[in-house]
C-alpha cells in the first residue's frame, strides 16, 4: 500500500449503540476545527453519514458496483457539513449475499479510485458495524487500512461483549500490522454506575475510556432534524463533549493492543456487576469501584 | 498447525458429485459456482481413466458467479442460468449444484430448484461446498440427494424378483469402473440376478427410478454403504456389504453364494457356474506358467490406492501369484473407526499397512520398502522410474491411460490382470 494520506481511524461498536452519531459528530467537530475529513460508513444499513448531509439520498459504493457501470468518486460521495466527504459502502439486502465481502470490495474500490490522493484528507473515519462477525468486518483494522480503532460502547453487557470481540480481532491482527486500539468511547450513559462499569472493563482489558457521552435529548432531536449536534446545537454542552472527543482523537497517539477477556470470565465479571448494581438499588452500601 | 499435502490425489466434493452425475444419461447438472469448477472436474476426469461422461467437459452449465454475486447473493444469476439451461439442454433430470462461494453466502438453491420443479421439470439439488469433503464424499452425497429427492414423487412401486442395485463403484475414481460394473452385471446374470448398475452405458434416470423395486442392494466398497443403508431406511430393501469385491474364484465365489443365499437362489446352480468360471481361470493361469517361472513373478510388491482396490489386488497377488505384499498404502479418506477395520482387512495380506495421502511421503515409504514392483496410481510413476521398477496402474489418477472396457474385478478382471502383468514383467 502506498504512503497513507491522513490519519485513518476505525470506529466500531454494537449495532444501535450510537457509533454513527458519535462518528458523525466527531467528523463535524474536526471539520469545524478546519480539517479535511472523509467519513466512510461501513455498514449495509448505509446510514452512517445521514446527519452530516441532511438525510439526502446518496448512492452507495456497492449500489454502483451492482449496476456494473464505471464508477466515479463523485457518483458515490457527497459533500456534507463543513466539507466532510461522505461515503457509504452499502451492502446486500438483509439475508442474502455476503456483507463482509461487500465491505472488503468497497474499501478496495475506494483505494483504486484514488480517493485519498484526490481528496487529501487530514482524517478518514470508518464507521464499522461493530459485531466483528466475520473476516470482512475486520477489513478496516487489518491490511494496514487504518492504524487505530475506537470502540463505542454503553454499559450494557451486550455492547461490552461486542467491544470485547473487537479487542479479540485487534489482538489477533495488530501484531502483523493491523490497527491498535485508541480507546473506548462511553456512549448513552444514564445510570450512575455506567461510567464505573466502562472504566472497570477498560482496566481489565488494559485499555482506557477516552470520553463519556451521557444520554441526551439534544442528540435525539438533532438526529430528527437530520443534523449533528455540532451543527444543530453548537452551543449545547453536548457539542463541547464531542469537540473534546474529536480533539483527543485528533491529537492522541496513545495506542494499545488490548487484552480481551475470555468468554466465561466476561460472564463472571458481568455477574459481579449485576450483584453490585442490585446492592446499590436495594440500598446496600459498599465501597464498590467508582459508584 | 495443519500439514500440507504434496501432490494430492483427490478433488473436492463438487468434483465427486459431478463425475458421478455425468455418468447418468439424461442428467444435466447445473453448477452454481465461480468459474473453473466444472473445468477442473473435466481435466481431473481425463487424468483418471481418460473418459468423459455423457455431458462432456465444457458443456456443463455453470452460473459462473463473480464478486458481484458473492456480495449481493447469486440466486437471480442462478435462476437465469437454470431458465436458459432448460431451454437449450434437454434433460430427464436437472441437478442444481452449489459450490463453495454459493454455500458460504447462503444462496437459496432449494428455492431456485423448486421453481423449475413447479414448471414441470424433474429437478433436484445438491449442496456441494468443495470444503465439505472430497470426491468420495461427493459420490456419497449426490447419491443420497437423488435417493432422498427423486423418490419423493417418482419412485417405482412393488418389488422385482432378482433385481439388485450395485453401489460403491465410483465412476472415474475407480479407473476400471465401466468394465467392473459390466463384469458384476455379467456374473450376476449367470446366476439369474439382474444387476442395476446405475452408471455408464445405457444407464439413465429410468434405472434410478427402479431402485426401490430391488430385492437386494449391494455395496461393493465402503463408499456404497451410506446408499444401501439409506435405501433400506426409505424402501425397506435389505443389503449386503463387500468391503472390496475381488478378483478370481475365491472372492467371487463368496460374493455370488452370499447374494444367492439372500435371494433364495439354489446354491447348486451357483456352484455349477462358479466351477465353469474357475476352469476358465485355471486354464488361463496355466498358460502363463512358463513365464511365471522364467521371469520370476514372485515379486515383493507395494500396493497404493483406495481401500477396496488394495483388498482386491492384495488378496489376488498373494493368493494366486505368490507375491509378497510388503507395503500397502491406503489413500482414500479414513476415520478412526474405519482405520482399524481397514488395517485388519488389508493386514491379512500386507506386511505393513500405511494410511497416507501425501505423494512425497508415499514415495519415501516405497523407496525405503525394498520392493520390486508397484501397484499404484500415475503419481507413483516418478518413484518407480527412480527405483527402476515397474508401476502397474491400479488406482486414480491413471495418467496417460484410456480405459473404456477393461476391468479389474471378477473373472474377466483376473484374466486381464494375468495378461497385462505378464506382459509388463516379461518386458521389463
Amino acid at each position: 500500500m502506498s504512503k497513507k494520506i491522513g490519519k485513518h481511524i476505525a470506529i466500531y461498536g454494537k449495532g444501535g449503540i450510537g457509533k454513527s452519531t458519535t462518528t458523525s459528530n466527531i467528523s463535524a467537530a474536526l471539520a469545524e476545527a478546519g480539517y479535511k475529513v472523509i467519513q466512510i460508513g461501513c455498514d449495509p444499513k448505509s446510514d452512517s453519514t445521514n446527519t452530516l448531509r441532511g438525510n439526502n439520498y446518496l448512492p452507495t459504493v456497492l449500489d454502483s458496483l451492482r449496476e456494473g457501470k464505471k464508477i466515479h468518486l463523485e457518483d458515490v460521495s457527497a459533500i456534507g457539513y463543513k466539507g466532510v466527504l461522505c461515503i457509504e459502502s452499502g451492502g446486500p439486502v438483509p439475508g442474502v449475499g455476503c456483507a463482509g465481502r461487500g465491505i472488503n470490495a468497497a474499501v478496495t474500490l475506494l483505494q483504486e479510485l484514488n480517493l485519498f490522493e484526490e481528496f487529501k484528507p487530514d482524517y478518514v473515519l470508518y464507521d464499522v458495524l461493530g459485531d466483528v462477525v466475520c473476516g470482512g468486518f475486520a477489513v478496516p483494522i487489518r491490511d494496514g487500512i487504518t492504524d487505530r480503532a475506537y470502540v463505542v460502547s454503553s454499559s450494557d453487557f451486550m455492547a461490552i461483549y461486542a467491544a470485547n470481540n473487537l479487542f479479540k480481532a485487534i489482538n489477533k491482527y495488530a501484531p502483523s500490522g493491523g490497527a491498535k486500539l485508541g480507546g473506548i468511547i462511553g456512549n448513552g450513559l444514564s445510570a450512575g454506575y455506567s461510567k464505573a462499569i466502562i472504566d472497570d472493563f477498560a482496566a481489565r482489558t488494559g485499555t482506557k475510556a477516552v470520553g463519556y457521552v451521557p444520554r441526551s435529548l439534544v442528540v435525539s432531536q438533532s438526529e430528527l432534524y437530520g443534523k449533528t449536534v455540532i451543527e444543530a446545537h453548537p452551543e449545547d454542552p453536548h457539542a463541547q463533549i464531542y469537540r473534546n472527543l474529536a480533539k483527543y482523537i485528533a491529537e492522541s497517539d496513545d495506542l494499545v493492543i488490548p487484552n480481551p477477556i475470555a468468554v466465561t470470565e466476561l460472564r463472571d465479571w458481568a455477574k459481579e456487576w449485576g450483584d453490585k448494581i442490585y446492592d446499590l438499588e436495594t440500598g446496600v452500601l459498599a465501597g464498590t469501584a467508582g459508584i | 498447525m495443519q500439514e500440507s499435502i504434496e501432490r494430492s490425489r483427490y478433488g473436492c466434493n463438487l468434483q465427486g458429485a459431478l463425475q458421478t452425475l455425468t455418468e447418468i444419461k439424461g442428467v444435466v447438472p447445473i453448477l452454481h459456482t465461480t468459474p473453473g469448477c466444472g473445468i477442473q472436474n473435466y481435466l481431473a476426469g481425463k487424468a483418471g481413466g481418460g473418459n468423459s461422461g455423457y455431458l462432456k467437459g465444457y458443456s456443463v452449465p455453470d452460473s459462473n458467479v463473480y464478486e458481484k454475486q458473492v456480495i449481493f447473493g447469486g440466486t437471480s444469476r442462478l435462476r437465469e442460468q437454470i431458465k436458459n439451461t432448460v431451454k437449450v439442454m434437454e434433460g430427464d433430470l436437472y441437478v442444481t449444484i452449489s459450490g463453495c462461494e454459493a454455500e458460504m453466502v447462503g444462496d437459496d438453491i432449494i428455492a431456485m430448484t423448486q421453481e423449475i420443479i413447479d414448471q414441470g421439470e424433474n429437478a433436484i439439488y445438491y449442496k456441494a461446498a468443495g470444503f465439505k469433503g472430497n470426491q468420495f464424499n461427493g459420490y456419497v452425497g449426490v447419491i443420497d440427494a437423488i435417493l432422498t429427492q427423486l423418490s419423493k414423487t417418482d419412485a417405482a412401486r412393488g418389488i422385482e424378483k432378482g433385481l439388485v442395485n450395485i453401489f460403491g463403484i465410483l465412476p472415474k475414481q475407480d479407473i476400471y469402473w465401466q468394465g467392473n460394473l459390466k463384469e458384476i452385471k455379467r456374473i450376476l446374470e449367470n446366476i439369474g440376478v439382474k444387476a442395476n448398475t446405475l452408471f455408464g452405458f445405457g444407464q439413465e434416470i429410468g434405472q434410478w427410478k427402479e431402485i426401490p423395486k430391488a430385492e437386494l442392494n449391494v455395496a461393493v466398497s465402503k463408499w456404497g454403504l451410506d446408499a444401501v443403508k439409506k435405501a433400506e431406511e426409505k424402501f425397506g430393501t435389505p443389503y449386503l456389504y463387500f468391503p472390496g469385491l475381488g478378483l478370481g474364484e475365491d472372492a467371487i465365489g463368496h460374493f455370488l453364494l452370499e447374494i444367492g443365499d439372500k435371494l433364495g437362489i439354489d446354491s447348486g446352480k451357483t456352484k455349477v457356474y462358479l466351477e465353469k468360471e474357475k476352469e476358465y481361470f485355471t486354464h488361463a493361469l496355466e498358460q502363463i506358467t512358463e513365464y511365471y517361472y522364467d521371469y520370476d513373478f514372485q515379486k515383493t510388491a507395494a500396493v497404493v490406492g483406495d481401500e477396496s482396490t488394495l483388498i482386491r489386488y492384495g488378496t489376488f497377488l498373494t493368493k494366486y501369484l505368490g507375491m509378497e505384499v510388503e507395503i500397502a498404502i491406503i489413500t482414500d479418506p479414513w476415520d478412526e473407526e474405519g482405520t482399524q477395520e481397514a488395517s485388519s482387512l488389508v493386514g491379512k495380506f500386507a506386511n505393513r499397512v500405511y494410511f497416507c495421502k501425501d505423494s512425497s511421503e508415499i514415495d519415501e515409504i516405497i523407496e525405503n520398502g525394498n520392493v520390486e514392483l508397484i501397484f499404484g496410481s500415475g503419481l507413483e510413476n516418478r518413484i518407480a522410474k527412480k527405483l527402476d521398477i515397474p508401476n502397474y496402474i491400479v488406482s486414480y489418477p491413471a495418467y496417460g491411460k484410456v480405459i473404456l472396457d477393461r476391468c479389474d474385478m471378477g473373472y474377466t478382471g483376473a484374466v486381464s490382470l494375468l495378461e497385462e502383468l505378464s506382459s509388463l514383467l516379461i518386458n521389463q
